[in-house]
């Protein structure tokens, strides 16, 4: 449902949309000009960690789209805009949060079809269909210092930064996770 | 570096390389509601422990508590501004003016289908797929267009060719089924709808504080999918209405979510199919249930419905309060067609059990069609009136459009007055409000706030498939 100050606010910017321009309009369309631009630059590899993430290309893109307008609400609040891109990955990070709790009571199946031909799975490759459902696999805390260090390859400061804890966290996070990855994949095998 | 490093690197890259910067989708920024340069109540997303992204940029005010009557006629209000919001997005009609004053009972959460493909095949050198309608679902607010939940069939189930929804907005019905490939003999293979493989059904429940709890559903009787099963849930979701052929018999079923208690009615060797229209099945006091009786046979037991168009559509008002034995009894009504239309179809029945409202088409040369929707008499099955003419010209499916028509009506205020419809319109099938025989496309507050929620909605309407309140 929406809350009332969602709705309220709504209201109030409609009715100030029916009168003149204003100067925050400026605002707003620099804002505009400057989220559109960073998303041409950033969008792909953003997705693309969401998708690793989520497994789900629409929820990825859902995520992302999300991010994006996050940062056009924040633009003039921002005290810092040389750092976006941080700001847009600890985003898809957070967005994707959520959807992996959801996975975690709906079952959801992997992005690779359940019942492939010969031929698409010698296309896909055994092996990265291995990988990838071993890592859905992992704990999300865990798959997600996976995913920033080896599909990002942040170095181990900017993982901590994105996750949101200290570096030492970082590195046993990441032992922990290679470990149990290991694990899987050996008795998957 | 390990090996498995290097393996964990190398794999991922591959996973995500079939998404190019080509395939993704324009972005979609918010209105002036959402302007930066706006007060906010909310810190910044990194002043609050980079909590940034995913969640809105709102606190939840203090005051929630006693606003919550307050929230429930804002809605309505967003709602309604929404249909002049998306009116010329989807090449809708003029909006309504004003607020329509039964609106305000429409269900605080929609379900509806999302495509996707089950899988793909590579044969000399091009790739094919098979996309399913009901790939996932996508759970959203009515009033704000939120994501709340998507959710996925359980392996090896691929596709929900089935969903209901309780008139509280709160309480869903999936049923999910499995299609598999096959060898067809040369290229490409075929991915079909397996029939025998006994359907899986699973429950969805929407707490007030906004949560989602899933679970299996277990019915009575294991369906599959060759036994062409329809479910409605009653309008407070205690109670689940299943109709499905066993044998020669079309079988209806009234199931109590919370005791498991059944009562069936059965009719052997029936010469009709049983459906149930979603939530237009059930009259607003949970005693009615309308059963219609689709033309066509099941003999012999494992041949298709035959079904052809005819100039009437018979319909049951079955009492559920009656004892589960025997055929189903109760007041049968014969609909027909008004002048040069075939006979309606997904019949609803409006909440107050007075009127019945049904889509009738009629072809046209040339491939285009057209129609309208009738209201009838629920006493006597007496024609009212027809509202809602639309005409879909040329070919049923314009080439890169997808899509065909689909009128349908998915809700209604309780005397029928005020009804949520699919109309066709401009090849489009437009969701609006239809009010004192006027449309207006509604949309706006809930859309989804993403281009692609926004692309996935639309395509669940172009191509028909379900979306439910």
């Amino acid at each position: 449902m929406a809350r009332p100050g969602d709705l309220l606010r709504a209201a109030r910017d409609d009715a100030v949309a029916a009168g003149a321009a204003r100067p925050e309009d400026d605002a707003r369309a620099d804002a505009s000009q400057a989220v559109t631009a960073l998303y041409r630059s950033h969008a792909l590899g953003l997705t693309r960690l969401a998708f690793i993430m989520l497994g789900d290309r629409q929820a990825a893109e859902d995520v992302v789209q999300e991010a994006f307008c996050g940062l056009y609400r924040a633009w003039n609040r921002l005290p810092d805009h040389g750092n976006v891109h941080g700001y847009l990955r600890v985003s898809v990070l957070n967005g994707c949060r959520p959807a992996l709790r959801r996975a975690k009571r709906i079952p959801r199946p992997l992005a690779v079809p359940a019942v492939a031909s010969a031929e698409a799975e010698a296309l896909a490759g055994e092996e990265q269909r291995a990988t990838v459902a071993a890592l859905r696999r992992l704990p999300p805390r865990q798959r997600e210092a996976l995913v920033l260090r080896y599909f990002a390859d942040l170095p181990e400061y900017e993982t901590a930064l994105a996750m949101g804890v200290s570096r030492g966290t970082v590195k046993s996070t990441t032992a922990r996770a290679l470990a149990a990855l290991g694990r899987i994949l050996r008795e998957d095998q | 570096m390990s090996a498995l490093e290097d393996r964990l690197r190398r794999d991922l890259r591959a996973e995500s390389g079939h998404i190019t910067l080509d395939s993704l989708p324009d972005l979609r920024l918010p209105g002036p509601a959402a302007h930066p340069a706006g007060h906010s109540r909310r810190a910044a997303p990194w002043r609050r422990g980079l909590r940034a992204g995913g969640a809105p940029l709102r606190a939840r005010p203090p005051w929630l508590a006693w606003a919550k009557p307050l929230t429930a006629a804002a809605a309505v209000i967003a709602v309604i501004a929404g249909a002049l919001a998306l009116s010329h997005v989807i090449g809708g009609q003029p909006p309504v003016v004003g607020i329509p004053p039964d609106y305000s009972s429409a269900p605080p959460y929609y379900v509806y289908g999302v495509q996707g493909d089950i899988y793909h095949y590579v044969s000399h050198g091009t790739q094919y797929s098979f996309g399913v309608p009901g790939r996932y679902l996508k759970v959203r607010a009515t009033s704000t267009g939120k994501l709340l939940a998507t959710v996925s069939p359980p392996k090896p189930y691929n596709d929900f060719s089935i969903l209901t929804g309780a008139a509280n907005g709160r309480v869903f019905v999936f049923g999910a089924m499995r299609y598999w490939q096959r060898n067809a003999g040369p290229s490409p293979r075929l991915a079909v709808r397996n029939q025998r493989t006994p359907m899986v059904f699973l429950l969805l429940r929407i707490t007030a504080g906004g949560h989602v709890q899933l679970s299996t559903l277990s019915l009575p009787e294991t369906l599959t999918p060759q036994q062409w099963p329809s479910v409605a849930l009653s309008p407070d979701g205690t109670r689940l209405a299943v109709a499905f052929h066993r044998g020669t018999s079309a079988v209806v079923q009234v199931i109590t979510l919370g005791s498991g208690q059944v009562r069936t009615w059965a009719q052997p060797r029936a010469s009709w199919h049983p459906s149930l229209a979603g939530q237009g099945a059930w009259s607003g006091n949970g005693r009615t249930l309308l059963v219609g009786e689709e033309p066509g046979t099941f003999f012999p037991p494992t041949g298709p419905v035959m079904r052809h168009p005819m100039p009437t559509s018979r319909v049951l008002l079955l009492d559920t309060n009656a004892p589960g034995a025997g055929p189903p009894t109760g007041q049968v009504l014969v609909l027909h067609a008004p002048a040069g239309k075939l006979a309606p179809t997904a019949v609803f029945l409006a909440p107050d059990g007075v009127t019945l409202i049904g889509t009738v088409p009629t072809d046209q040369p040339g491939g285009s069609s057209a129609g309208a929707l009738a209201v009838y008499s629920a006493r006597t099955g007496s024609l009212l009136r027809t509202l809602a003419a639309w005409q879909w010209p040329g070919v049923s499916i314009p080439p890169g459009r997808g899509g065909y028509p689909r009128p349908q009506v998915a809700w209604s205020n309780v005397t029928g007055s005020q009804l949520i419809v699919l109309q066709p319109r401009n090849k489009l099938n437009v969701l609006g409000v239809l009010s004192n025989g006027s449309f207006a496309g509604m949309g706006g507050a809930m859309l989804p706030g993403s281009a692609a929620g926004y692309r996935e909605l639309q395509y669940a309407l172009r191509s028909g498939f379900q979306m439910t309140w």
